[in-house]
């Protein structure tokens, strides 16, 4: 009876993302009523990994989401997602918000802000729709007009009190570089590793000319957690991710079978070689015969009188 | 140079959050040094009014917005740095 109780206690703990591969390589998907980070380079992913999981969370858990953009227009990213399926113009307005906040690209700054008119506004949002999965897409972009790191410290720990407070299931995304030295923005995300209960980092790179896109369960507390990079694709149906377990045991019986189908071929061939080796050798057999003959019937012509 | 123009000014403020306290001292001060009895200032609390901040898209707090004269201005931050302040607000004229 225990360990079954333990088991359901774990699993309700967890807030479905509905993307293949995550939810196994985490047991279950991301801390309910806490605060993921996620991170990566631009066209990562992260936006299309944020959005599956609110998606999943209104069509799946009647659990309605909100997604808060600083870069990309909703209306852009939800072109975007037409690719996949996702048909967001239904869930529109009641079960899933968008908030465009993208800094006016003719703002003028004078001084230091904080977001506290934003989450006043979003909390008025909240309540009328009970929403429970809320998304920060590209946070990096409105640090970024902070005035010195301990007010973009100060904005980063004020909204993930706020979400806190709220028991929110919350992701952040951030674009992260590479070269962590000479990020300036690195600084606060360093601190946000730190803060949040679980941190995801996504890569895209190229190797020898072939896409290569990889995620990676940085931390995780109180959750064990498959911390090896897991390979993934976007899809025509969004993100996939191969589950570690369950794809290295596909992995196997498809290397056996490829095995298998390598051992026949291999003694098909063999048995080819060796019928090969044989009509060779008959074949010079045939021709050395030939050339014997040939000469005897020379030696016989130039016997013969009469002619040169 | 008949009439002085008059300027109007919405500044919204969140509650009595540090920025926004400076913002609204900031401005005060700003006015009356350079727009002496010429200008109108609203302030909006986007903590009592959050659904006027979704509508008027307000998402940093403190932010100004000069409705008068036009063009219509938005700045964003405590109104701390005056010079890119005056330059926005068109009350500086660059020298050649």
């Amino acid at each position: 009876m225990k360990p079954v109780r333990s088991s359901l206690v774990t699993a309700r703990s967890k807030a479905t993302t509905g993307i293949k591969g995550f939810d196994e390589i985490t047991g279950g998907g991301l801390p309910r009523g806490r605060t993921t980070l996620l991170e990566g380079g631009p066209g990562s992913g992260k936006t299309i990994f944020a959005l599956q999981f609110l998606v999943c969370g209104t069509r799946t858990f009647k659990e309605p989401g909100i997604f808060v953009t600083f870069e990309e227009t909703s209306m852009r990213i939800m072109a975007n997602a037409e690719g996949f399926g996702w048909k967001l113009a239904e869930l529109q307005r009641k079960k899933l918000f968008f908030l465009d906040a993208q800094p006016e690209p003719d703002l003028i700054q004078s001084g230091n802000f904080d977001l506290s008119g934003m989450l006043a506004a979003l909390d008025v949002q909240i309540k009328e729709m009970g929403a429970q999965r809320i998304v920060f897409d590209a946070l990096d972009i409105v640090l970024a007009l902070l005035i010195d790191s301990a007010a973009r410290r100060r904005e980063v720990y004020r909204l993930h009190e706020w979400l806190l407070a709220r028991e929110l299931t919350g992701i952040i995304t951030a674009k992260a570089s590479g070269d962590k030295s000479s990020s300036m923005s690195y600084q606060p995300f360093g601190f946000m590793q730190f803060m949040v209960d679980c941190a995801v980092i996504l890569n895209h790179s190229v190797v020898q000319g072939v896409s290569q896109r990889n995620l990676r369960v940085q931390k995780y507390r109180g959750s064990s957690f498959d911390e090896h990079e897991s390979p993934f694709l976007i899809g025509n149906n969004g993100f996939e991710v191969a589950g570690a377990r369950v794809t290295l045991d596909a992995h196997e019986a498809e290397l056996e079978v490829r095995v298998k189908s390598l051992q026949t071929e291999l003694v098909a061939k063999q048995a080819e070689k060796s019928l090969l080796a044989r009509t060779i050798e008959s074949r010079v057999q045939e021709l050395s015969r030939g050339h014997t003959r040939m000469r005897e019937l020379r030696g016989a012509d130039a016997a013969k009188p009469g002619r040169r | 140079m008949s009439r002085p123009e008059l300027f109007r000014f919405r500044l919204y403020v969140a509650g009595d959050t540090q920025n926004s306290i400076q913002a609204v001292a900031n401005l005060t001060v700003l006015c009356r040094a350079n727009l002496p009895n010429q200008h109108q200032i609203e302030i909006v609390d986007v903590l009592r009014e959050p659904m006027r901040a979704l509508k008027d898209h307000i998402h940093m707090t403190p932010t100004l917005v000069k409705l008068a004269p036009s063009p219509v201005r938005t700045i964003v931050g405590t109104l701390s740095q005056t010079q890119p302040l005056l330059q926005a607000l068109g009350l500086v004229t660059f020298a050649p």
